[in-house]
């Protein structure tokens, strides 16, 4: 599973990697979950749908990630324009 | 007389521009201006849309490259599914939302949201572009919530609006069209699958 952030001038960068079935490796990954959450960012799942169409998945904690979550973005806090 | 001084002048100018410049720079503070990267910004753009690719579906993504902005029906009405859907959504980089009836292109107005994050520049286009159709998949209301509503022509310009409506209407026939005809061959257009 990767957790990615999209980045002002940048484009996404990888925030970790890891196997959430390994303890280890799923304990990092929750802990940067969670310091993203804090930081306000919004957590979005892409996933397939019928028909080849994709779509999406808000999630408030590690825990709701569908099974088999490949990849996690983080989008910085949305906020109304001019 | 006013020639010589002219002269004398751009003569200084000459022998201490340099000197004079920093001199400048120095009562005014300046802050130092940070090494220019001429391709970053576009090295930030391609790796914006490899990822923008490998998480739409392949028809929004060659919307996107050949219209410059994406069709999201919306998901709020009855099915949310086309082309039952009752409304939909033009989403532009860096510009408002347009919420507009397909059935009619009927315009409804501009959803102005952004993304400002923690730095001085914006997310890269396509970055941008993501953010909302993932925002509009996952969470439409509150991502509705959270925009400001506007008339429709305060930040759009509605000719070009319409325009566009007409290349989509476009798009979306020629899309029809190779999907029914590629689909005799087992393919589907907008090139090899993505990873999710």
């Amino acid at each position: 599973m990767q957790l990615l952030r999209l980045e002002s001038g940048h484009g996404e960068i990888l925030l970790a990697e890891g196997d959430p079935e390994v303890a280890e490796q799923r304990a990092a990954l929750v802990a940067e979950f969670r310091r993203q959450l804090e930081l306000g960012l919004a957590a979005v799942v892409p996933l397939p749908a019928a028909a080849g169409s994709r779509r999406a998945e808000l999630v408030k904690s590690f825990e709701e990630l569908p099974h088999g979550t490949e990849r996690v973005i983080f989008i910085p806090p949305a906020v109304g324009g001019r | 007389m006013t020639v010589a001084v002219v002269f004398l002048l751009g003569l200084v100018w000459l022998l201490y521009g340099d000197r004079l410049a920093a001199l400048r720079r120095r009562w005014r503070r300046e802050a130092p201006v940070p090494a220019y990267d001429p391709g970053g910004e576009l090295r930030a753009q391609r790796r914006a849309e490899r990822l923008l690719r490998s998480c739409v579906d392949p028809e929004s993504w060659a919307m996107y490259r050949e219209l410059g902005f994406i069709r999201v029906w919306g998901g709020l009405g009855a099915s949310g599914k086309a082309p039952a859907a009752e409304y939909a959504y033009l989403l532009y980089p860096h510009k408002p939302l347009v919420a507009f009836l397909p059935q009619t292109g009927t315009v409804i107005g501009e959803y102005c949201v952004r993304f400002p994050g923690g730095r001085q520049r914006p997310l890269p286009a396509a970055d941008d572009l993501l953010a909302k159709w993932l925002l509009l998949r996952a969470d439409e209301e509150g991502l509705l919530n959270k925009a400001h509503v506007h008339l429709f022509g305060t930040q759009h310009d509605p000719a070009r609006v319409e325009a566009d409506l007409r290349r989509l209407r476009a798009f979306e026939r020629s899309w029809q069209a190779q999907l029914q005809r590629r689909g005799r061959e087992g393919n589907v257009p907008g090139g090899e699958p993505t990873a999710v």
